[in-house]
């Protein structure tokens, strides 16, 4: 007799880890003039309730090749394809699964550009729109389909960044992020998610190059997820997230070298059935100075 | 140094199985009900949690054709901590009638003190 037992854990955390969501930036570094490519790898972490029980732990690893090109002064175009490793714990299961996730693309307009006489800028503010394109590897029949490194659905990215001086050697770095979510063939939706991040960035000669140090806060909403075409079945998963975050980054002639860590502060995504943890990243880029 | 040397195994020992002496647990079974039936292609939702006095030694989840008494299913783990939750989907695409049997086991001691429930469901053919 053909008997199938599906061990099942049904979290929903994947959407608001960088995995399947689409929390783009356009970073620290939106000011500069240099085309790059570069590689960052990162881990995320999660712990599921419920009952007010622990369910399940996920931890989410994800490499990521981008690019940023500079289409004159006015215009950069980003991009990125991530390979994500995504691991589930439960008492009774253990999944693992990976692929690509989607590929981002962003075109980002420079509305304001000033700098003074040394350079330095005084004021920046740039406009991106992006398209998330569901290339990945995704599985609407699995109950893990959050695990999954692809989301099945085009997701489009409004972004508005403003940089500005506030002391010699620091700027204040204003980042707003939408990103609208389409469902996917099945119908299904994951929540729209709105970021806004504050960030100090400091820049001091060091040795051969500039460490650039960043503290800053962050805070997130996530939508609803639904299913069915239009929507209308609200299935909840929402929430905010508040997150302190902390980057060092050295640039040199060729190289920028980045690491970033997350440590969230305040959360009550799905009812704080879902509990985000540590978030730490590390990369580097190969610069090519604009000729 | 010998009678020293036995004194703390004997209190090292009685020390362990005194933590756990009179450790109780509560299993709710919140999916199935009692004789629920479940029809073809349709997923059987186990869910329960288990609600330790003091840290537990793990628990057992089976699934049982009673009829034939096929195990279709069984996980267990061994973690220790004072309360447990899991659920899971089970298919049905049985061929004839089944009376089906789940049984949860907790461990309440290292030396085999456990607690028990069952909940029996049907699953119905075409």
């Amino acid at each position: 007799m053909p008997w199938v037992f599906l061990g099942i854990t049904q979290i929903w955390s994947c959407d608001i880890c960088g995995g399947v969501s689409g929390n783009a930036s356009i970073g620290l570094f939106a000011s500069t003039q240099f085309h790059m490519i570069g590689l960052k790898t990162g881990s995320s972490s999660f712990k599921s309730y419920l009952h007010g029980i622990e369910h399940s732990r996920e931890n989410l690893w994800s490499t990521e090749v981008s690019c940023r090109w500079q289409i004159g002064k006015r215009l950069q175009l980003m991009a990125s394809v991530p390979y994500q490793f995504g691991f589930q714990t439960t008492d009774l299961s253990k999944a693992c699964i990976s692929g690509l996730g989607d590929p981002t693309a962003i075109l980002n307009g420079i509305l304001v550009n000033q700098k003074d006489s040394t350079g330095r800028v005084r004021q920046f503010l740039s406009l991106g729109i992006g398209l998330k394109a569901p290339f990945g590897k995704w599985n609407p029949k699995s109950e893990v389909r959050n695990l999954y490194p692809g989301s099945g659905a085009y997701n489009i990215l409004g972004m508005l960044n403003y940089t500005t001086p506030i002391k010699p050697k620091w700027t204040l770095q204003s980042e707003i992020v939408y990103n609208y979510k389409l469902s996917d063939t099945s119908g299904f939706r994951y929540g729209n998610v709105f970021s806004l991040t504050e960030t100090m960035i400091g820049n001091y000669k060091w040795g051969i190059g500039r460490f650039i140090p960043g503290f800053g806060i962050g805070f997130s909403n996530f939508g609803k997820v639904s299913v069915s075409d239009n929507g209308s079945n609200e299935m909840g998963y929402n929430g905010n997230i508040l997150n302190l975050k902390a980057h060092l980054n050295y640039l040199t002639y060729r190289w920028l070298w980045t690491s970033q860590i997350e440590i969230p502060v305040a959360q009550n995504v799905n009812n704080r059935n879902v509990k985000q943890k540590l978030m730490a990243q590390i990369g580097f880029s190969y610069l090519i100075r604009k000729k | 140094m010998k009678k020293l040397n036995f004194m703390i195994l004997g209190i090292s020992i009685g020390f362990l199985f005194a933590c756990d002496k009179n450790n109780t647990a509560e299993i709710n079974i919140m999916e199935p009900m009692m004789n629920d039936t479940i029809a073809l292609n349709d997923s059987l939702h186990l869910e329960a949690d288990i609600l330790g006095s003091d840290k537990l030694f793990g628990y057992s989840v089976s699934l049982t054709h009673t009829n034939t008494q096929t195990q279709l299913f069984s996980a267990s783990t061994e973690k220790r901590r004072k309360d447990y939750v899991f659920h899971s989907h089970w298919i049905n695409n049985v061929q004839d009638t089944a009376n089906l049997e789940i049984k949860i086991t907790v461990n309440l001691s290292r030396s085999g003190k456990t607690v028990t429930k069952t909940m029996q469901c049907v699953a119905l053919p075409n």
